[in-house]
């Protein structure tokens, strides 16, 4: 049963229930740990598609990421020293004002799961923060989510505080959620702009590149 | 529909949320045509703007003017217009400004407390309070444990539910539900007086500047007359 598809169907349904104990004996029979992510995210792809065409709810998506993180838990132990953290460091939050988690945590289980290390401050995060923060970590890609329009020129925001503080030319920036767009972003001055999950872990992969 | 001449002005249709029915239904004359649309849409932003279309487009071409009763609503309302008449649109982002009176009083809440839960008679009414979106929606799905879960989750990094009191509703009911609502999810419990305020004028005008949008007729809302308000 090397296909996965007991693991994927558990996703989509979001029952996490027995997950974990799925996703263990998946690699007891010898299925690849690259494997098993690519299945679990095509799960959560299926799930976002759901949700868009409005079939799928708020907690369908959070029980199915939920599995997601879970699954990562136990997958963690077997590729400890092999891909986690090795692709690149992410710094990410959501920008001030704006207490919307859901969709970062999302992103953020996504970018863990493939093996970037991620630094999540929250939600409700300063510009000054930011710019701490990056200060501190030296990642390789700041992440930025707003869910509110009135929140959403936060982005343009933390960007100059980067540009201020010497920082800007040191780390990439990408931003996301709901009322976001590609050209919102660019026009912020982001490097670039991811529409989920699945878009932010491909994204990100070239923006390491590029660095 | 005959059109309504007897007060020289013309008639008025509004076409709104639900969440500000009884806000509306206070505020307005008798002679002025309400329509109001489920309260849901805007959990799925995307398709609000083709329904509210669908009810512009019923309009009848002796009407003056269509008054949107909805913020923008992460875009929600993007790309609506009316062709033989002028639009007039609350120029907030979300509704929530229009149950406090103006967008300034809502701005400083927001801004001083963000994580705060805004609650009015309508969301109340609607059971789309936390423990009414558990128990009416959440469970029936998912099971109790699950939709306690999921709420907890979406409130973790709240500390506040506030009543919002703009007169609309049973204020000891709505306080009864608020007060449930922080004891079972522990949060604290806050009041704001709310106002009828920018009902009244979103109906009768004046249409200050500050808060409102006046669009041409055959013009389409954009995000940006939103954005360029800010800055
Ligand atoms: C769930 C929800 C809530 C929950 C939030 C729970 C939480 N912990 O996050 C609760 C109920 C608490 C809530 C509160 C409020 N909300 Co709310 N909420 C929503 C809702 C319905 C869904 C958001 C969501 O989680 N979607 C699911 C996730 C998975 O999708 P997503 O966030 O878009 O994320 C995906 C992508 O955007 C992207 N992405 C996201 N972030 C990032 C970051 C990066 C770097 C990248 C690359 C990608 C990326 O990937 C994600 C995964 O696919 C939206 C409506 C909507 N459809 O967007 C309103 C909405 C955002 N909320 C709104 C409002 C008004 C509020 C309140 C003010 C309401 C109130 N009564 O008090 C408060 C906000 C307080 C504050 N200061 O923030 C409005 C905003 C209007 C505006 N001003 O723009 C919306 C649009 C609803 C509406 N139409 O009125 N909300």
């Amino acid at each position: 049963m090397s296909d996965c598809s007991n693991l994927v169907e558990k996703v989509i349904e979001g029952d996490w229930k027995e997950i974990g104990k799925l996703t263990q004996d998946e690699i007891d029979c010898g299925t690849k740990p690259e494997e098993i992510i690519s299945q679990l995210q095509h799960g959560m792809e299926v799930v976002g598609e759901k949700y868009s065409t409005g079939e799928y709810f708020l907690p369908d998506m959070m029980k199915s990421a939920r599995c997601m993180s879970l699954a990562f838990e136990v997958l963690k132990p077997v590729v400890e020293g092999g891909s986690f953290g090795k692709l690149g460091k992410v710094v990410i939050g959501t920008v001030k004002s704006d207490m919307h988690d859901i969709g970062k945590n999302i992103v953020t289980g996504f970018l863990k799961g493939v093996g970037f290390e991620v630094i999540d401050l929250g939600a409700d995060v300063s510009e000054d923060r930011f710019a701490e923060e990056v200060m501190r970590h030296q990642p390789d890609i700041l992440g930025l989510s707003s869910l509110l329009t009135t929140t959403m020129h936060q982005i343009g925001v933390v960007i100059k505080k980067l540009e201020e503080t010497g920082l800007r030319s040191r780390v990439k920036v990408i931003a996301g959620g709901a009322p976001v767009t590609q050209k919102f972003a660019l026009s912020m001055g982001a490097d670039a702009y991811a529409e989920d999950g699945g878009e932010a872990v491909k994204i990100c992969k070239q923006l390491v590149k590029q660095s | 529909m005959a059109p309504d001449n007897s007060s020289g002005a013309g008639s008025t249709v509004v076409i709104a949320c639900e969440v500000m029915k009884a806000e509306l239904e206070m505020v307005s004359r008798c002679e002025t045509k309400l329509h109001f649309l489920d309260q849901g849409l805007h959990r799925t932003p995307k398709k609000m703007a083709a329904l509210i279309q669908e009810k512009i487009d019923l309009v009848d071409e002796s009407v003056n003017r269509v008054i949107i009763g909805y913020g923008l609503c992460s875009g929600g309302i993007t790309g609506i217009r009316a062709v033989s008449c002028g639009l007039v649109v609350p120029s907030c982002h979300d509704c929530i400004a229009m149950f406090f009176g103006s967008q300034h009083a809502y701005g400083q809440a927001f801004a001083s407390r963000p994580g705060t839960y805004y609650l009015t008679s309508g969301w109340v009414k609607a059971k789309k309070d936390p423990l009414g979106i558990i128990y009416d929606d959440y469970a029936p799905r998912h099971g109790i444990e699950t939709a306690f879960w999921v709420m907890e989750e979406e409130l973790k990094h709240y500390t506040h539910i506030a009543l919002v009191d703009t007169g609309a509703g049973d204020l000891e009911f709505l306080r009864m539900k608020t007060r449930e609502n922080c004891q079972v999810l522990k949060k604290e419990y806050l009041e704001i007086k709310g106002s009828l305020d920018y009902f009244r004028k979103l109906i009768y005008g004046p249409y200050d500047k500050s808060d409102f949008l006046e669009i041409a007729p055959g013009e389409e809302v954009t995000e940006r007359m939103f954005l360029e308000l800010d800055t």
